[in-house]
C-alpha cells in the first residue's frame, strides 16, 4: 500500500478513536474543544455520537405511557393510547420500542416542550380516522402517565407483576384552529 | 521503554498487515441479514413516524437540528410517494449488499437511507441504531465485497473486474475496537451507578412493564441469585470487551457473550440491540475459520446435489 494511502487511513482511524472516546472527554478545555471541531462535524453528519449509556449509571425505576383525550364541538371525548412497547407479536416490538424511547426521555419531559404540539396533532389525526372525520374537535389534552418501582427496601415486586394502574398527570392542551 | 519503530511497526502490523477479506465479507452477509429483518419491520413505521403524518413533523426535526447532517428528506420532502420509491430503493440496497452486487455503492444507498431515516426519527433511536449507523459507515469503506459475493463471482469470469483477496484489515479492527469500546464504556458508566454495585440493578431493569419479555419467575425473584446476576452482568461485559482480544479466549467468550445476549433477548424486550451485539461479535470469527466453515458448506452441498441426482432426497 502506498506510504500517502496508509498516512490517510490512519488519520481516518484517529478520528474513529476520538469519535470513541469523546464523551469522556474534558469538552469545556478550549484545546479539546479545537481538536474535536473536525470530529463533531463528521459525528454531526451521520448522527453518530455514542455514549453506550445503556442502563446506566443505574436503570431507569419509571415506567412512562402517553395518552390523549381528544375533546368534540358536541361535548363527546375520545381517548386515544399512543403505541407502546408491548409483548406482543415481535414484529410490534420495534414500533413500540420507538414510541416508549421518545415518550419515556423526550416527550414526557418539559424541557422537550417544542414536542407538545406535534404529538398532540398524531393523536387528533388518529381519533379523527377513528371518527371518519365526522365530528369537529375542540382540544386535545395529553396525560402522561407512570409508574414508579418502590425501592427494594420498600417492597418487594415480583417479576410476575403487572401493573394495574398509573399515576397520571394532564401536561398540555392543544386548542384546534377552527 | 518502547522504541518508535516499534509503536509503527505495531501500528502496520495491526491495521495494514493484509488478510483473506473472507471475515469481512461473512461479517457483511450477517450485519446485511439483521439491516434487512429490521427494514422489514421498520416498514410498518413509514406513515405513523417518518411519513407527513407521523408522530413528529419534519418541520420540527428541521427547527431543533440546524446543523449540516445527512437527511435526504431535507431535500426531497417526505411526501407519500417519495417515502416509498425511498423505502424500495433502500430494500433493494440492502438486498444487493447482503448478495454482495456492486457492494459498495449498495452500501453507500444503505447508509444514506439509514441515516435519513434514523435523522428523521432522532427521538427515537437507541443505540442498537447508532451502532447500525457507526459499523455501515466502516463497512462501506471496508473490502466487504471482495468475496463470498456476486462480485467476486463475476471476477472469476472477468477478470478486468477481479479485485484483491487479501486486503488490510483496518476497517475490521475497527469494528473490533468498535465492539470492545461499547462494552468497556458501558461497564465504565456502570460503574458510576449505586444499584451495579450493591447488585440490584437488574431487579429494578426487569421490573419496568415495556422491557418485560418472557417471564422468568423463580431465577428473578431470588434477590440472591439477581444480585449474582447483576455482578455477572458487568465480568461477562467486561470480559468481552478485553478477553476476546486474547487467542485462547477467544471462541469461549465468543460463545459466552452469544448465550448472555440470548438470555437478555429472552427475559428482556429490547428490539434488535442483543441482535446487533451478536452479529458484532462475529467480527471476531477468523478468516481461517471463515475457510473451514466454507469447505464443509461446500462438502454438504456436494453431498446434497449428489443426493439429489441419485435420487436419494427428492428435489425440493
Amino acid at each position: 500500500m502506498p506510504l500517502y494511502k496508509k498516512i490517510f487511513i490512519s488519520f481516518f482511524i484517529l478520528l474513529n478513536f476520538m469519535a470513541m472516546i469523546r464523551t469522556h472527554m474534558p469538552m469545556s478545555a478550549p484545546f479539546v474543544k479545537a481538536a474535536y471541531n473536525p470530529v463533531d462535524k463528521y459525528l454531526s453528519f451521520f448522527s453518530i455520537y455514542q455514549d453506550w449509556m445503556m442502563f446506566s449509571p443505574n436503570p431507569s425505576r419509571v415506567d412512562s405511557r402517553l395518552s390523549a383525550v381528544v375533546e368534540f364541538s358536541n361535548g363527546k371525548k375520545i381517548n386515544y393510547e399512543f403505541p407502546h412497547a408491548s409483548k406482543d407479536f415481535i414484529i410490534n416490538h420495534i414500533h413500540g420500542e420507538k414510541f416508549r424511547k421518545i415518550i419515556s426521555e423526550s416527550i414526557r419531559r418539559d424541557d422537550h416542550h417544542y414536542l407538545w404540539p406535534d404529538t398532540a396533532l398524531f393523536a387528533l389525526r388518529n381519533v379523527m380516522k377513528q371518527t371518519n372525520y365526522e365530528l369537529s374537535p375542540l382540544k386535545v389534552e395529553l396525560y402522561r402517565h407512570w409508574d414508579e418501582t418502590p425501592p427494594l427496601e420498600q417492597s418487594f415486586r415480583p417479576h410476575s407483576y403487572t401493573v394495574s394502574s398509573m399515576q397520571s398527570y394532564k401536561f398540555y392542551t392543544h386548542e384546534v384552529a377552527r | 521503554m518502547i522504541s518508535y519503530k516499534t509503536v509503527i511497526n505495531g501500528w502496520n502490523d495491526f491495521f495494514f498487515a493484509p488478510k483473506s477479506t473472507d471475515s469481512i465479507a461473512l461479517f457483511r452477509i450477517l450485519w446485511c441479514s439483521l439491516l434487512l429483518v429490521y427494514f422489514l419491520f421498520d416498514s410498518q413505521n413509514i406513515q405513523t413516524i417518518y411519513g407527513q403524518t407521523g408522530l413528529i413533523s419534519l418541520e420540527t426535526v428541521k427547527v431543533h437540528f440546524p446543523y449540516p447532517h445527512l437527511n435526504l428528506f431535507n431535500i426531497f420532502g417526505n411526501s407519500d410517494n417519495f417515502l416509498y420509491l425511498f423505502f424500495s430503493i433502500y430494500g433493494l440496497a440492502i438486498i444487493s449488499a447482503l448478495l454482495g452486487f456492486c457492494t459498495r455503492p449498495a452500501l453507500i444507498i444503505v447508509l444514506c437511507c439509514m441515516v435519513t431515516l434514523h435523522q428523521r426519527g432522532i427521538w427515537m433511536m437507541s443505540s442498537s441504531e447508532t451502532l447500525m449507523r457507526i459499523i455501515t459507515i466502516l463497512l462501506v469503506v471496508s473490502p466487504c465485497g471482495h468475496s463470498l459475493s456476486l462480485d467476486a463471482k463475476v471476477a472469476e469470469k472477468f477478470p478486468a473486474y477481479r479485485k484483491e483477496k487479501d486486503w488490510a484489515p483496518w476497517a475490521m479492527r475497527l469494528i473490533q475496537i468498535q465492539l470492545s469500546v461499547v462494552y468497556l464504556w458501558t461497564v465504565w458508566q456502570k460503574f458510576k451507578g449505586e444499584t451495579w454495585l450493591d447488585g440490584t440493578a437488574l431487579y429494578y431493569a426487569t421490573r419496568i412493564e415495556s422491557f418485560k419479555n418472557f417471564p422468568v419467575p423463580f431465577i428473578l425473584d431470588n434477590l440472591a441469585v439477581i444480585k449474582l446476576l447483576t455482578w455477572s452482568t458487568l465480568i461477562i461485559e467486561a470480559g468481552l470487551g478485553l478477553l476476546v482480544w486474547i487467542k485462547e479466549f477467544r471462541i469461549p467468550v465468543i460463545i459466552l457473550g452469544i448465550a448472555f445476549h440470548l438470555g437478555i433477548e429472552y427475559t428482556m424486550s429490547i428490539p434488535f440491540f442483543e441482535w446487533v451485539m451478536m452479529v458484532l461479535l462475529m467480527i471476531h470469527i477468523t478468516p481461517e475459520e471463515v475457510q473451514i466453515l466454507k469447505s464443509k458448506v461446500g462438502e454438504k452441498w456436494v453431498l446434497v446435489t449428489r443426493s439429489r441426482s441419485l435420487g436419494v432426497i427428492p428435489p425440493a
